[in-house]
């Protein structure tokens, strides 16, 4: 399933953050992003939601977008019933590989979105307590491959963040 | 603020409290958001925002985001 961001009028094209003299923070679903969701590339389309939000800003204060990272966003994290614990993931090195690849490919496409504005990237995983590995892992490695690649020279990643539901 | 579709209410709500002043502003499938945003122009850090309403949902178990009031002007 992907998500037609610019149907019945584009919404998010009303938003203008220009008048927030103290914005510090943007906070976005990695989703967003080169079409995490469903594994779908779409880059051109899926960029320009933030992009367009980006180019708003004018607070001298902002620094920063935090990449919100759901269980959905990994292939190999299955969305759990929320009652229930995560179920167990059988995923081969080949596949995790891939899973790493992709999530390069996003941070690829984040380089391009900071040529609008300059920010501090976060990388947030809110995933299941028992998937917090498993993810943290995935896009450690994929960050690697980014780094390799000379992707991250373009800008910071600041730091981390893990939010684990239902216990670790 | 989840599935809040009333225009009418945030009107009120400005009205009401003579402004709104959040610093911390999740708008997850509520209509017309940049009223939202722009009614906190003066006190809002950081906003968590989601281009489509076909993103995954906040979850109630993650309690990771809330509206925080931010300091009376």
């Amino acid at each position: 399933m992907q998500a037609n961001h610019f149907a019945a009028g584009s919404a998010f094209l009303n938003i203008n953050l220009s008048r927030h003299k103290s914005l510090r923070t943007l906070e976005v679903p990695a989703s967003c992003v080169h079409g995490v969701f469903g594994f779908n590339e779409l880059p051109d389309i899926d960029s320009r939601f933030l992009k367009h939000v980006l180019s708003t800003i004018r607070a001298p204060t902002f620094f920063e977008v935090v990449a919100i990272y759901r269980d959905c966003d990994f292939r190999g994290v299955t969305t759990p019933d929320l009652q229930i614990k995560p179920p167990v993931r059988r995923m081969s090195q080949a596949d995790r590989a891939m899973e790493a690849s992709y999530h390069c490919a996003q941070f690829r496409a984040l380089r391009e979105i900071h040529k609008v504005r300059d920010f501090r990237l976060v990388l947030c995983a809110d995933v299941w307590g028992g998937e917090v590995e498993y993810s943290v892992r995935v896009l450690e490695e994929g960050v690697a491959a980014a780094k390799a690649e000379g992707v991250f020279d373009f800008f910071f990643l600041n730091r981390w963040l893990f939010t684990a539901r239902g216990g670790l | 603020m989840t599935s809040t579709s009333s225009v009418d209410l945030l009107k009120d709500v400005v009205h009401l409290f003579g402004g709104i002043r959040f610093r911390y502003l999740d708008l997850f499938n509520v209509a017309k958001e940049w009223l939202w945003i722009d009614a906190c122009a003066e006190t809002l850090e950081t906003l968590r925002l989601y281009p489509t309403s076909e993103q995954t949902p906040p979850q109630k178990v993650c309690k990771l985001t809330t509206l925080q009031l931010g300091p009376p002007s």
